[in-house]
């Protein structure tokens, strides 16, 4: 059994400024997801949308042995984390067609299995 | 302007001119016409109060009389059946005509925060804002703002009336921008504020070498700006940083020459200012979370503050300094940033260090990375290399002063 964390990183403006159609296309998308996870055995331990970067709390050393607390994400790219799912799967194979079907739906995915 | 200590006038126009300005432009909307009229108010101030003797009041009777000028004008106006374009202001503002006159200090001070965010408005250019504030906050003459941006008085002139056609024509309003906008109009002051900060700064030539003093205006825009938005993380760290580097002017020149960091009598520091620096970094507001502006001139302003605590330039912390640069270019990597921490690496660790530090940056239109790299390179031994270096950074300098040094040190490296 191992757990494996789906980033889903996207260019926040722009999908703010798509139409409801898009949004809803993208929330069918998802729900395909979960029902491909599911037949393949996997399970969801959790997920789900993010806040918008910008309501983010980044800290990191003032590198005088303090805190630098500042608001929105570590680092100021397009392209933000909005979303995520933490899965259980003991058929990487599996879930990995699943998540590549899932990107040709249009979403962006980084796979990354916890270490050990 | 004479001597503000001294000169009643002098004082009243340093204290109270942006408020008078906003107060006119609160009721007659003329950006054309409010700065040639209170001007009048204080020309007949300079002929009558020596003769009659200063008004209880003077900041009212600036007032009226610019009031009373402003009134002759729209007349005559109305006589040509002229119409000139109203600047913009928000709603509200007219419900708060009732307001004014129960609670006029709260009104008055808004009103102070509407003409400070209409001059950095982000449709100006930045250089247009810095000197439409200077002029129109603080009542700085036109003919020291061109002096503090080096460039002629007519020019200067021309750029702030150009920044006032286009507040009036593009619809900047004389407003306070809701909430969720607020914090990002005030980086603009901020930006503003420090922009003017640094002209002040940039080497010149001649008497105007160094223009300190009138760094020390956009010191005060960034005091008054505070004075209205109290706990504005941007604004306490900027104060802080441009304190602690201009608490060194005294000892920066010396003979018409420019004295660098390590050679200043550090006993010519102003360290009541460095002392209010240090307080206003301990800020409260200051612990974040803090925008990333905010925390970048927090950053810049500790720096500062080690040069300032060092009792002498070989005390200096650089093992200190070249953290607070790492943890500044984590926030925002800029070529020049990466240029100071070489910089520091090298007195901290030796020019070979120095050098390895340096490797990569660049810095467009700028002949200091050659110098520095010019420098180490005389430093660690390697005369030729260093006199290359020196020679590429003397076909980019365009600044006499920086120029004249930097032959004399490629000169006396024999």
């Amino acid at each position: 059994m191992s757990r494996y964390l789906v980033l889903l990183p996207a260019p926040e403006a722009e999908w703010a400024a798509l139409p409801a159609s898009e949004h809803e296309k993208g929330m069918r998308s998802h729900v395909q997801f979960h029902e491909e996870l599911a037949a393949g055995g996997h399970t969801i331990v959790t997920g789900g949308p993010l806040e918008p970067s910008e309501r983010a709390t980044s800290m990191r050393p003032d590198g005088a042995g303090g805190v630098l607390v500042t608001d929105g994400p570590f680092t100021e790219t397009g392209e933000q984390v909005v979303g995520f799912y933490l899965l259980e799967s003991e058929d990487e194979a599996d879930l990995r067609a699943a998540c590549r079907r899932f990107a040709a739906r249009g979403e962006h995915i980084e796979l990354r299995r916890m270490s050990e | 302007m004479s001597d503000p200590t001294t000169d009643p006038l002098a004082r009243v126009v340093r204290e109270e001119w942006g408020r008078l300005v906003a107060l006119l432009l609160a009721q007659f909307r003329r950006l054309d016409l409010v700065e040639d009229a209170l001007g009048d108010a204080v020309e007949a101030a300079s002929r009558t109060w020596p003769r009659d003797g200063v008004p209880d009041n003077p900041a009212g009777w600036l007032m009226t009389t610019a009031r009373r000028r402003l009134l002759d004008r729209l007349r005559t106006e109305e006589v040509a059946r002229r119409k000139q374009p109203l600047l913009a202001t928000d709603a509200e503002r007219h419900q708060q005509g009732a307001r004014t006159m129960a609670d006029p200090g709260a009104v008055l001070e808004d009103d102070l925060l509407r003409l400070v965010l209409m001059c950095s408005h982000p449709a100006l250019a930045p250089e247009a804002a810095s000197a439409l504030s200077l002029r129109l906050v603080l009542g700085v003459a036109t003919p020291d703002i061109a002096r503090l941006f080096l460039v002629p008085e007519p020019t200067m002139a021309a750029r702030i009336t150009r920044a006032k056609k286009r507040i009036v024509g593009a619809g900047i309003p004389f407003a306070v921008p809701d909430a969720s906008v607020l914090p990002e109009r005030i980086e603009n002051v901020a930006q503003t504020a420090y922009l003017a900060f640094t002209a002040g700064y940039a080497p010149g030539s001649g008497p105007d070498l160094l223009r300190a003093e009138l760094a020390g205006e956009a010191v005060r825009l960034v005091r008054t700006t505070l004075a209205l938005c109290p706990d504005e993380p941007v604004l306490l760290a900027l104060l802080a940083l441009v304190l602690l580097q201009h608490s060194r002017r005294d000892a920066r020149v010396s003979d018409g020459r420019l004295v660098l960091l390590p050679d200043q009598d550090r006993r010519r520091w102003r360290t009541d200012e460095v002392d209010e620096a240090r307080r206003l970094l301990e800020h409260p507001a200051l612990a974040g979370p803090i925008p990333l502006l905010a925390a970048s001139y927090t950053l810049q302003a500790r720096i500062a503050a080690e040069h300032a605590l060092a009792p002498s330039s070989a005390e200096t912390r650089w093992d200190r300094i070249v953290r607070l640069y790492d943890a500044l270019l984590g926030l925002a990597p800029s070529p020049s940033a990466r240029l100071a921490r070489a910089v520091a690496v090298a007195e901290d660790r030796g020019a070979a260090a120095g050098l390895e530090a340096l490797e990569g940056v660049e810095v467009p239109g700028s002949h200091r990375p050659a110098a520095v790299r010019a420098e180490l390179l005389a430093r660690a031994g390697d005369t030729v290399a260093a006199r290359a270096a020196y020679d590429q950074a003397i076909a980019a300098c365009r600044n006499d002063v920086e120029l004249q040094h930097l032959r004399e040190r490629r000169q006396s490296l024999g």
